[in-house]
C-alpha cells in the first residue's frame, strides 16, 4: 500500500498507528522543498531503517493540512511522483526495521 | 493624502503570522475629508479606494472604515473598492476554503430613516461563472453578518435569491462596543463557522458547491449603515479556532493584567511573536509558577525551563517556547529561543486534562533545545540539575539528554541524561529515584559536587550516588524526548543524532544549576501546582 491508496486527510489516531517508508532520494527532494517553503524551527526528520530507506510516523501527514508547518512544502510537491513512492505500513512493521539504538 | 505607516493589528497581533493571508486592510490611514486609499498590508497589493469622507475613529482611535458620524445616517454611502474588477480571481475558495474577519461596532439603532433593504453594509464580492457571489455583512437581503435593526446574523451565498444556510441566528452584540467577527468556510466539511470575539458563535452546513468562489473585486460598502468596521483580514483557507482567537486578541488578554510576573509577560510576548497564543487561565498559572520560583529564591537555578503549555496550534508555537531562557530575565540566554520541533504534530499535544502535555512516540519525535553543556556557566559539570515532569511512564527511555560516548575509553561516557528511574550527570551511571516511585512523576537529578548526585521523584530523594565526575562538559546539545548522541572521538559538537526516544507524556523540563533538598522541594511544589492549575493530574 502506498500513499496513493490512502484517502487524505488522515486522522491523528490512524497516523500514530502507521508509518511512511520512502527512499533517500525522495527524502532529499522533500528536504529541498522544506528548505524553500518550510520553517527552520519545525522540521520533519525521517529515521533511517535497516533496509536503506527512511521512516516517519504517518501522523506527520496531519502537518501537511492547511495551517500545518508542512503545508506549503506539501503544496509544492509533485503528488504524481510522491504519493506512489511512499509505502504505508503498520507502525509495528516499521519499528521492526529500526536499527538498535547504540550507546 | 499620505497614509500612515501601517502597523500590526489593534490587538497587537500581526495577521501576517498566520499563513494564507490574502488581504489585510488595517485601515490606519489618516483621517481625511476626501477619498482615501486603504493600503493592503498583506503584500497582495489589493489596495482599495474610498468614496466619501471617512472620519470616524477606529478601534485604536485613528483607523476607521464605513461609518456615519453623529446621530444621522451618512447621506453618502461610504465605499471601499478596487475600482475595477480583477479578471483573475485571487484564489479558488471552493478548493481551499476561506476566512474573513474584522472588528465591528454598531453605533445607532436602526430607525425609520432607513429600511431593511438599505441596511447592507460590507460586501466581499466577485463574479464567478456569471453568478454574482459575495459575502454581505448585514443587510435586508440574505447576507453574512449582522445588522443593527434586529440584531440578527444572516448567511447567504450572496446570490440575493435566498440563503444557502438556515438562519437568521440570534445576535446579542451590544451597540457601541467593538466586537470581533470571523467567518470561516470549510469546503471539505461543507460548513461555515461564525466566531464572535474568538469563540464559536454558530456553525452551519451547506450544500456542495455553495461556497464563495473567489475574491476578484475586493470589498465594498455600498449602503448607509450606522456603525464602523475596522481591521479587515481575508485568508485563502479555513482558519482554526486558535487562529481566529489570535485575530480576536485573545492572546492579548493576559497582557491586560499588569500583575503578571515579568517572566510570564516575557514568555507571552515570545509566544505571540512565534505565532502562538495563551489563554488567560494559562497566563495566570504561569505567573503563579514564576512567583513561587521567585519566593523560593531559585530563579537563578534555571538556564532553561519549558512548561509545555499554551494554546494548541498546528506548529506547536506556544508549546515550543520556553518560559526561562537563562538564569535571569535580562541576562544571558542559552540555546535556541524556541525548541525546534522534530516530527511532533498538533495531535501530540493537549494543554489540559488527563492527557495534558506533549507526548513522544518512542521513535522519531524530539525537541532540539540548542543548549550545550560546554556553553553553560563555568563549573556546570559539578553544579547541574536536569528535570522533567513525566506524566506517563512510557517506555522508560530518555526524557532529555546530551551524550558523548568516547569509544576508545569504555568507561569515559560523558552523559547528561534523565531516563529510566534516575539521572546521569557527567559520567556513565547515575543516581536513582526511590524504588517504587509512581506516576505522574516529577523527576529531578542534581549534582552539587564532583562526587555527589541525587535523583528525586516528586520531591523525595533516592540514595546518594558518589561516583566521581568523569570529565568536563562537551558540545552536544540537549534534546528532549530523546538524547542526542555522538559516538567516537574527540568530543566535539559534530554530527549527533537523537536516540533512545521516549513515549512518555511530559509536562515540562528544565536544565540548570544544582539544587539543595529544600530547593528541590520548592521547585516540585511549584511544578505540581502549575500542573494542577491546568487540570493535569499530579
Amino acid at each position: 500500500m502506498t500513499l496513493a491508496d490512502i484517502e487524505l486527510p488522515i486522522s491523528y489516531e490512524w497516523g500514530r498507528n502507521h508509518a511512511l517508508l520512502f527512499s533517500p532520494a525522495l527524502a532529499t527532494r522533500l528536504a529541498e522543498l522544506h528548505a524553500e517553503y518550510g520553517r527552520p524551527d519545525c522540521i520533519a526528520m525521517p529515521l533511517p531503517i535497516t533496509d536503506g530507506r527512511l521512516m516517519l510516523t504517518a501522523d506527520i501527514l496531519t502537518a501537511t493540512e492547511p495551517g500545518g508547518y508542512l503545508h506549503e512544502m506539501w503544496q509544492h510537491a509533485d503528488m504524481s511522483v510522491l504519493l506512489p513512492a511512499v509505502e504505508v505500513v503498520p507502525i509495528a512493521e516499521a519499528l521492526a526495521l529500526l536499527p538498535v539504538d547504540g550507546e | 493624502m499620505n497614509p500612515r505607516t501601517l502597523r500590526p493589528g489593534k490587538t497587537g497581533f500581526n495577521p501576517k503570522s498566520i499563513s494564507g493571508l490574502v488581504a489585510y486592510w488595517p485601515l490606519s490611514e489618516a483621517a481625511e475629508t476626501s477619498n482615501v486609499t486603504a493600503l493592503d498590508a498583506s503584500g497582495s497589493g489589493l489596495n482599495l479606494t474610498s468614496t466619501g469622507a471617512l472620519s470616524e475613529p477606529g478601534r485604536d482611535g485613528y483607523g476607521r472604515l464605513l461609518s456615519v458620524a453623529g446621530s444621522q445616517w451618512n447621506p453618502s454611502p461610504a465605499r471601499l473598492s478596487r475600482g475595477t474588477q480583477n479578471a483573475t480571481p485571487e484564489w479558488n475558495a471552493n478548493a481551499t476554503g476561506w476566512s474573513v474577519a474584522f472588528w465591528v461596532r454598531t453605533d445607532l439603532a436602526y430607525n425609520s430613516t432607513g429600511t431593511s433593504s438599505t441596511a447592507a453594509n460590507i460586501v466581499f464580492e466577485s463574479t464567478a461563472g456569471g453568478n454574482m457571489q459575495n459575502v454581505r455583512f448585514s443587510g435586508g437581503t440574505p447576507a453574512l453578518g449582522f445588522q443593527s435593526l434586529s440584531t440578527r446574523c444572516y448567511f447567504s451565498d450572496g446570490s440575493f435569491a435566498g440563503g444557502i444556510l438556515t438562519g437568521p441566528m440570534t445576535d446579542t452584540t451590544p451597540q457601541g462596543q467593538w466586537t470581533h467577527m470571523a467567518f470561516v468556510a470549510n469546503p471539505s466539511a461543507l460548513s461555515y463557522t461564525v466566531y464572535r470575539n474568538g469563540t464559536v458563535f454558530q456553525s452551519y452546513s451547506y450544500a456542495s458547491g455553495k461556497v464563495l468562489a473567489d475574491f476578484s473585486s475586493g470589498i465594498a460598502c455600498t449602503i448607509q449603515w450606522p456603525g464602523t468596521i475596522d481591521e479587515i483580514v481575508v485568508y485563502n483557507r479555513t482558519l482554526t479556532a486558535s487562529e481566529v482567537g489570535r485575530l480576536a486578541g485573545i492572546p492579548s488578554r493576559p497582557a491586560a493584567a499588569s500583575t503578571l510576573h515579568p517572566d510570564c509577560r516575557s514568555w507571552i510576548s515570545r509566544v505571540l511573536a512565534a505565532g502562538g497564543s495563551v489563554s488567560s487561565t494559562t497566563a495566570a498559572a504561569v505567573s503563579q509558577f514564576c512567583n513561587a520560583i521567585d519566593a523560593a529564591g531559585i530563579r537563578n537555578k534555571f538556564y532553561r525551563l519549558n512548561l509545555f503549555c499554551g494554546t494548541s496550534d498546528a506548529s506547536l508555537n506556544a508549546v515550543r517556547t520556553p518560559l526561562y531562557l537563562g538564569p535571569s530575565l535580562s541576562g544571558a540566554i542559552y540555546g535556541n529561543t524556541t525548541d525546534t520541533n522534530v516530527n511532533f504534530v498538533a495531535g501530540d499535544y493537549a494543554e489540559t486534562g488527563a492527557s495534558g502535555g506533549l507526548t513522544g512516540n518512542g521513535s522519531t519525535k524530539s525537541l532540539q533545545t540548542g543548549i550545550r553543556p560546554d556553553q553553560m556557566p563555568t563549573g556546570f559539570e559539578s553544579n547541574v540539575h536536569l528535570a522533567a515532569y513525566r506524566r506517563t511512564a512510557g517506555n522508560g527511555q530518555a526524557l532529555l539528554g546530551s551524550y558523548y560516548f568516547h569509544t576508545s575509553i569504555a568507561t569515559d561516557k560523558h552523559n547528561y541524561e534523565l531516563a529510566l528511574d534516575g539521572g546521569v550527570l557527567g559520567r556513565e551511571s547515575g543516581a536513582q529515584v526511590p524504588v517504587g516511585s509512581s506516576y505522574p512523576r516529577f523527576t529531578l537529578a542534581t549534582r552539587s559536587s564532583s562526587s555527589s548526585m541525587f535523583a528525586y521523584a516528586n520531591g523525595t530523594a533516592g540514595m546518594e550516588n558518589s561516583n566521581a565526575l568523569a570529565v568536563a562538559a562537551f558540545g552536544i546539545p540537549f534534546t528532549v524526548f530523546a538524547r542526542n548522541l555522538v559516538t567516537g572521538a574527540p568530543p566535539t559538537a559534530g554530527s549527533y543524532g537523537a536516540t533512545f526516544h521516549t513515549t512518555s507524556t511530559l509536562g515540562g523540563y528544565s536544565i540548570g544549576a544544582s539544587m539543595s533538598p529544600a530547593q528541590v522541594s520548592a521547585y516540585t511544589a511549584a511544578m505540581q501546582a502549575f500542573q494542577a492549575a491546568l487540570s493535569r493530574n499530579v
